[in-house]
């Protein structure tokens, strides 16, 4: 049972590698938004994952002044070899050492599997969390919709006076 | 947050096998270079056909093209066929063919099922369909495709397996639902 974080909370800071090994900083984000996809496993079945359509819509993701980190407890190598294969040009960062440590952090780390539970935080230009999507039980993939409705709600509510 | 449920209403200007007074409704975004699509359309056709006037398919565009760099194209032509009255036709010819799908195969994909393929050529050289491609692919991001094919049965979108049996089950439920009588 993971229990991720909730809304209105600040994201808690990491400090990952990337596929090539690279370190990268949530806070290496802060003034722009996030979508931080945690997902269980490189290599998944099926050729149109979560993130193949993610990278298809990339370019209107970045519209949003928004970025896409997706983390999950591989290995580097494994998150390069699946980045060139399915052709993704957004980060796969790997939470493998200290294991899912930031997977715990965030609520979502699965202590049965030892993987990272499908979630989306939507994090802010200020580092909150500002929605969030947890799978079901079945593990679906989130429907384009999620992340755009998402990304429409965070643009609105800088732009007017809206609340919560 | 409210996830898989279709929000786009379905038009007269779908492409529809079956009766099209179905009471139920399995609405599917694909991609004509996706294995899956393809592994996908023999369950679906006997859906329709075991469940006859009970079921229809109605099929929208989505081509992921970072990962299918021919499934564009290949909708294109599939919709230029379908202004000849022939989608289905070239939709069976396209899955079967996935691994070749360059312009010149369309057009041999065309003339096999009895297309004119002068006109067909002229207008998928000007990509005269992209646009309705289009059209469906961003129908697609609203209605929250996750992956090829998705599937909407009445309107909730099916996650489980494509299997047969798990699917008629589904179908079962929403005949029900809709008030319809259940095939047997």
């Amino acid at each position: 049972m993971v229990e991720p974080l909730e809304t209105n909370t600040n994201a808690p800071e990491f400090t990952l590698r990337d596929g090539e090994g690279r370190e990268v900083n949530l806070s290496d984000f802060r003034g722009r938004n996030v979508v931080l996809a945690f997902y269980p496993a490189d290599w998944s079945p099926g050729c149109t994952t979560e993130l193949s359509l993610m990278q298809e819509t990339l370019d209107r993701i970045h519209g949003y002044n928004a970025e896409i980190i997706a983390v999950s407890c591989d290995g580097p190598y494994s998150h390069r070899a699946w980045a060139e294969q399915m052709h993704l040009k957004f980060p796969l960062l790997s939470d493998f050492w200290p294991h899912g440590a930031t997977a715990r952090e965030y609520g979502v780390f699965r202590e049965n599997d030892g993987m990272a539970h499908r979630t989306l935080f939507f994090i802010d230009e200020e580092g909150v969390i500002r929605q969030r999507w947890v799978a079901p039980e079945n593990n679906p993939a989130p429907g384009l919709n999620v992340i755009f409705s998402a990304l429409d709600e965070m643009k609105g509510s800088r732009q007017g006076a809206s609340h919560d | 947050m409210i996830d898989g449920v279709q929000r786009t209403e379905i038009s007269e200007y779908e492409w529809i096998l079956g009766d099209v007074n179905a009471p139920v409704t399995i609405l599917e975004y694909g991609d004509f270079e996706c294995p899956y699509c393809r592994a996908a359309r023999p369950v679906l056709r006997q859906l329709v056909d075991r469940n006859e006037g009970q079921v229809r398919l109605i099929y929208r565009h989505f081509p992921i093209t970072s990962l299918h760099p021919h499934a564009e194209l290949a909708a294109e032509a599939s919709e230029a066929a379908g202004s000849q009255d022939l989608f289905w036709e070239m939709h069976d010819m396209i899955f079967t063919h996935q691994n070749a799908l360059e312009f010149d195969n369309l057009v041999s994909y065309a003339e096999a099922v009895g297309a004119d393929a002068t006109r067909f050529a002229d207008e998928l050289a000007r990509h005269m369909y992209l646009e309705e491609v289009r059209r469906d692919f961003e129908k697609g991001i609203i209605d929250g495709v996750n992956g090829t094919p998705t599937l909407f049965i009445n309107g909730v979108r099916y996650d489980g397996p494509r299997e047969y049996n798990l699917m008629q089950a589904a179908i079962d439920l929403a005949l029900e639902q809709s008030g319809a009588r259940a095939a047997d």
